[in-house]
């Protein structure tokens, strides 16, 4: 590594001319998210070899869960080392648990229109989408940690942080879609988009629910801590709706 | 399309078969025109439908409570089987008189060949189900939930049927086998539907205890009870 000789292929955005294209026989775990962000088609194409996709998942959960364990603490940090700590679990279980829920049928309704994915490239490129959300919030933690000890306003926090994740989720969205279009390609399709935006429109469904359930992330201040909020376990959806038709119901007030 | 299937452990091969029957049914059905489907091919399929069914049929009383996840896992299968046995009579006589050219096995390979589609993709939507039971939902939303399921689950099953029947009856006209399968689909759907009005609940309400079956409070025939509900609702808006 010292000389420059045995750096392995694009770990460094620099492939040595003599080595072999493809000498990695499972995925390396420290260039993984480097090679995503900086050289994303050829990442996938190789990731979407037969044989190879299963290799890649192991190291890209440890990516996701570590990343998002970052900036759950940072999220959870306003209100105290407790929160913090526990936010720092239930973000990247958020991230898994809403993916693990919705990938079956995704797979399924794929297949149906037609697409040839097998299931782990599926998984794959839920995987990478999953990840680069998670790295982007990860990398968005010191901001929203210097605001944090800066400001001290809960309100500007709690937005700020909402905000990040919406960014996060859309350079997820972005890398979802580059992935699913390089695994058609592979296959020799084309991208079914319609398939793609409903099963999102799902994912999203079931991951507001799933954050609904896990809540609360942040913790107002004020607030005794709480690790899963007490109570009626409710569901979002009807919440929303009882908004909307009772806006100043007292129950609402209760569950928000 | 499956290699080895001699030397490869039995839960790979069925998860194969599962991934090929998904994404490559071509390559399981047969493509030879003459093919005469074997008993054992149409078991397989047969557990393949209750095996799936069984584990929506979980998801489907997780809101409820265990035993009522466990009912409609009996529940589930029974209803789609016992309709296949209702219909075949039926289906096999249309068949005759619109010379669509199914034999009895075929016919219930056919359809079998759907159910198992049907069963396979409501299973896979299974665990939004069972994450929203878990996490509490009201009984009016879960219903609509895993009516929505059910419903893209049938139209996937028919789809499958449709493109099962264009492999099997060579040399007969196609047209004809197109619209047999659709009045076999629309009659099976009639009487499965019933059926399902009869062997319910599946879901269950939580705020009443478990039963087997649930008579008495409406009524027994789920078209006239329908047809009763359009009525008030016309008569409710003409007042």
């Amino acid at each position: 590594m010292n000389d420059g000789v045995n750096i392995p292929n694009g770990e460094y955005g620099v492939a040595p001319e003599n080595e072999n294209r493809n000498p990695i026989p499972r995925a390396p775990a420290r260039s993984v998210i480097d090679r995503l962000l900086r050289e994303p088609e050829e990442f996938l194409r190789e990731m979407f070899q037969p044989g190879r996709t299963g290799g890649f998942l192991p190291v890209l959960t440890w990516r996701i869960i570590f990343a998002a364990a970052v900036f759950g603490a940072v999220m959870g940090g306003f209100h105290s080392v407790l929160m913090a700590g526990t936010s720092a679990v239930k973000l990247p279980l958020l991230y898994v648990l809403a993916v693990l829920i919705c990938l079956p049928s995704f797979y399924t309704s794929n297949c149906l229109f037609g697409s040839r994915l097998s299931f782990l490239q599926v998984a794959a490129a839920f995987a990478c989408a999953t990840a680069v959300n998670a790295v982007m919030l990860a990398a968005l933690a010191p901001v929203s940690l210097f605001f944090l000890v800066t400001s001290g306003s809960y309100g500007f926090h709690k937005l700020l942080n909402v905000f990040f994740c919406a960014v996060g989720g859309l350079c997820g969205i972005w890398y979802f879609v580059r992935a699913m279009r390089t695994a058609a390609e592979a296959s020799g399709q084309r991208l079914r988009k319609g398939v793609m935006f409903i099963w999102l429109l799902l994912y999203a469904f079931v991951g507001t629910q799933l954050g609904w359930t896990l809540r609360p992330f942040f913790g107002a201040p004020g607030q005794p801590f709480e690790f899963i909020r007490k109570g009626r376990i409710s569901n979002f959806y009807e919440n929303i709706i009882q908004t909307i038709s009772e806006p100043d119901s007292e129950r609402n007030g209760r569950d928000n | 399309m499956i290699a080895h299937p001699e030397r490869t452990p039995r839960p790979r091969r069925v998860l194969e078969w599962i991934d090929a029957w998904l994404r490559r049914p071509e390559s399981v059905i047969n493509p030879d025109p003459g093919w005469k489907p074997a008993r054992g091919r149409i078991g397989v399929y047969a557990i393949c439908s209750v095996f799936f069914l069984s584990l929506f049929g979980l998801s489907l009383g997780a809101s409820h409570s265990w035993r009522m996840s466990l009912l409609s896992a009996v529940k589930m299968p029974l209803l789609f089987l016992a309709t296949l046995g209702i219909c075949l009579p039926a289906g096999f006589l249309l068949n005759l008189m619109l010379g669509a050219g199914f034999s009895r096995r075929e016919l219930a390979a056919v359809y079998l060949m759907g159910l198992s589609l049907l069963a396979l993709i409501a299973s896979s939507l299974s665990p939004i189900g069972f994450f929203f039971a878990l996490t509490g939902c009201r009984y009016h939303f879960y219903t609509f939930l895993n009516l929505g399921f059910l419903l893209y689950a049938g139209w996937a099953g028919g789809r499958r049927l449709l493109f099962c029947g264009k492999f099997l009856t060579g040399g007969r006209p196609a047209g004809r086998r197109a619209v047999f399968l659709v009045l076999v689909f629309l009659l099976t759907a009639f009487v499965g539907l019933q059926l399902g009005w009869t062997l319910r609940p599946f879901i269950g309400d939580p705020e009443r205890p478990m039963t087997w079956f649930r008579y008495g409070d409406v009524d027994r025939n789920l078209y006239v009870q329908q047809w009763q509900n359009l009525a008030d609702l016309l008569r409710s808006a003409g007042k």
